[in-house]
């Protein structure tokens, strides 16, 4: 019984912490654009495929530290992305309908899948796992992968990070008020539209980065965009839209039941993930955590 | 002299003037080489982009290297054959409207191709209405020749239930000692009838072949196109097989596969079957990429010495630069071969004319004799299995080796109209 509680513990922690990472940057641009990105997916895809490129053509081997600094070029490559994609699509949607959003952030999702199939064509990729990560340890019948455990920090940290930004530094506190009254920000003297651009630019950071740390587990094709945004919509709206937080929590929430369900609904794989979101959604609309801006 | 060049050509595939005595359809040829009038044309719906064209491209090939080396030969009936490819992205809704396109517009009412079931079944369902014929070239759900039987629907290839059994035999003969079995199994319809017929082989063969009776657990269902597959190989983990059925396909085979190695459940598993991946996965993975016996509609290292074998895969190097070419080019190149072998035989390319030709017909492939069963419109052909495993050495994997198994010893009774029954 012990055992099978640290298994779905572990393995929701596991699924959830990669949710996370991917439905940060989402959740973020959320918070103070109001725009719901359909094109994150293919930011993250992206993002995987030049970690991916950068360790094929610079090499490293198997080392974490290249692993790493992979992930990274790929945060600061779909960040760049972002900073024109601001510039030329989402500063001329802050205004209008949210379906002239919901269009042209999709018809984004399209460009990213032809951008990728166009580059590195359809066939599938595998990228090996850093030889550090590679193991398991199994203890008190938990099988426990290296990965896994990475994966689960590196949801935890970002988090962390996340939330210490947004809480007590001073630029985290221009963003929460700009999400929140941008007029009288502006009035205040804050640069609302570089607040913009910044947020943005971190948010494609961190899908970009997302694309880079969980491409090891992954295979790569173009149709990697949809594969985690899902789960991340799923995320964002139970955790309540706009808010780190509520998306940390509804990430651990929504994990512990998807684990919980390979475990005792075995025969019905996936259904219990969407279930939990509908009952949220019909119970608890406004999210775990309801707020006006990010936070 | 274009005369000696056609000969000689069907001489080099096999299939001379005493294999027309023996029964066998010569698939080119005619009266005369010249080719007059307008070409035959033949359409083909496949994925040509998106993800599924990594399935969908290859067909192309085979198909336009078919046409090319008919066309040389002085094509059929005297004429040409012409191809018409429209791109069905893998969906069924796309794919009726190429349909009707193809046959409505570029008066092409020999269809063939498809990369999914779905397509497949969507077509199927509007043959009789467009008056055409449909092939398919990958092994699609049995309900096409089962249930869901349209007369103007063929199957050039084997079967899930075929390959399923073929599979759980050379299991049987491999690892005779591996008896606990499981599976890793999409939830869908191709998923679960994987499994049934797989188990189903495993009964039949464990005592027959290694004398032991075979315990089999619940196999372990996954999700469709998921990106994380951890809680499902947890569960393997607890479970006490040590062979498993894996008939997850394409990218989320590729994901299992790479999520599963730091569980340690290729220590675990010491027998693992791959349904129908080819060389996607083990492209993939290179190195990484664990042993295991994959399910395979072609592969060119299996019929060296068959001059269709060797030429398709001479042209197939020549024209994609890949020397581990997809055995759907086979598969197209096969369809190809059949329409061009029916319309010689019915003299026409009408529709039922070419159906009635079709049914019964044997003729010559890359993978030897192939005959389309006229009950149920089931080609008989080889089951080609090859045991893989990754490598350092370029293309970072590597054939351990393959059987070649006789389709005739694995092939369902033919029930159209009826439910496959195991």
């Amino acid at each position: 019984m012990l055992s099978e509680v640290g298994l779905v513990v572990f393995n929701g922690l596991t699924w959830g912490m990669a949710v996370f990472l991917v439905a940060a940057g989402l959740t973020l641009v959320f918070g103070i654009l109001h725009i719901l990105n359909f094109s994150h997916g293919g930011f993250f895809m992206i993002g995987a495929y030049v970690s991916y490129q950068l360790l094929v053509t610079f090499g490293g081997g198997s080392a974490l530290s290249f692993y790493l600094a992979a992930a990274f070029g790929g945060g600061l490559v779909v960040a760049f992305l972002g900073y024109v994609i601001d510039r030329l699509v989402l500063r001329r949607l802050k205004h209008v309908d949210h379906a002239y959003s919901l269009i042209a952030t999709y018809a984004l999702l399209v460009l990213c899948e032809g951008f990728v199939e166009i580059t590195w064509g359809v066939d599938y990729r595998g990228m090996a796992t850093p030889e550090i990560l590679a193991g398991a340890s199994f203890q008190h019948g938990i099988f426990m992968p290296t990965y896994s455990m990475f994966v689960i920090g590196a949801g935890v940290v970002l988090f962390l990070m996340l939330d210490a930004w947004m809480q007590y530094s001073r630029t985290g506190k221009l963003v929460r008020s700009v999400a929140i009254d941008p007029w009288m920000s502006g009035v205040l003297g804050v640069n609302t539209v570089a607040v913009y651009t910044a947020v943005v630019v971190v948010g494609f950071f961190l899908a970009g980065l997302a694309g880079g740390l969980l491409a090891a587990n992954q295979s790569l094709s173009p149709a990697l965009g949809s594969q985690y945004i899902i789960q991340a919509f799923g995320v964002i709206i139970v955790g309540g839209i706009g808010s780190v937080r509520g998306a940390f929590l509804a990430s651990v929430l929504l994990g512990i039941v998807v684990a919980l369900e390979s475990l005792y609904f075995p025969y019905y794989p996936g259904m219990l993930f969407y279930l939990a979101v509908a009952l949220f959604v019909m119970f608890r609309p406004a999210g775990l955590i309801k707020q006006r801006g990010v936070a | 002299m274009p005369n000696m060049k056609r000969r000689e050509f069907i001489k080099t595939l096999g299939i001379g003037a005493g294999a027309a005595a023996g029964g066998l359809a010569l698939p080119f040829g005619g009266a005369a080489w010249a080719s007059e009038g307008e070409p035959y044309r033949l359409g083909l719906l496949t994925a040509l982009s998106g993800p599924a064209s990594t399935l969908g491209r290859p067909m192309q090939v085979g198909a336009e290297i078919a046409i090319e080396q008919i066309n040389a030969n002085g094509g059929v009936n005297g004429r040409k054959l012409e191809l018409i490819a429209r791109d069905t992205r893998a969906n069924p809704s796309d794919a009726t409207v190429v349909a009707r396109e193809l046959v409505q517009d570029e008066g092409c009412n020999l269809l063939f191709g498809c990369v999914s079931s779905a397509v497949a079944l969507a077509i199927s369902a509007m043959l009789d209405r467009l008056d055409a014929a449909l092939i398919t070239t990958a092994a699609h759900t049995m309900r096409l020749t089962k249930e869901d039987f349209n007369q103007n629907y063929f199957r050039i290839t084997d079967n899930p239930y075929m390959r399923q059994r073929a599979l759980a035999r050379i299991m049987a003969e491999e690892y005779g000692d591996v008896t606990q079995w499981s599976g890793l199994i999409p939830d869908h319809e191709y998923g679960r009838s994987t499994w049934q017929t797989f188990s189903a082989g495993l009964r039949e063969f464990y005592p027959e072949v290694a004398g032991r009776d075979p315990q089999i657990s619940d196999p372990i269902l996954t999700e469709f196109g998921g990106a994380d597959y951890r809680s499902y190989i947890a569960t393997a983990m607890r479970n006490p097989a040590e062979g498993f059925l894996v008939s997850l396909y394409g990218g989320d085979a590729v994901t299992m596969f790479q999520q599963a190695r730091p569980y340690g459940f290729y220590d675990k598993a010491r027998a693992i079957v791959d349904t129908a991946n080819e060389f996607i996965v083990a492209r993939a993975m290179k190195e990484n990429f664990p042993e295991m016996w994959v399910g395979s509609h072609w592969y060119f290292g299996a019929f060296e010495g068959n001059e269709i074998n060797d030429r398709l895969y001479k042209r197939a190097v020549e024209r994609t630069g890949d020397d581990w070419p997809m055995g759907f080019v086979s598969e197209a190149h096969s369809a190809v071969l059949a329409y061009a072998a029916a319309i010689e035989k019915a003299g026409t390319n009408e529709t039922g004319a070419v159906v009635r030709a079709l049914e019964g017909l044997t003729f010559e492939t890359a993978t030897g004799p192939r005959t389309i069963r006229a009950e149920d419109h089931q080609t008989i052909k080889p089951v080609i299995l090859y045991k893989l495993r990754g490598a350092e050495a370029e293309p970072g994997f590597e054939v351990v080796e393959y059987r070649v198994v006789d389709g005739a010893e694995m092939i369902d009774p033919p029930t159209p109209g009826q439910a496959l029954e195991i």
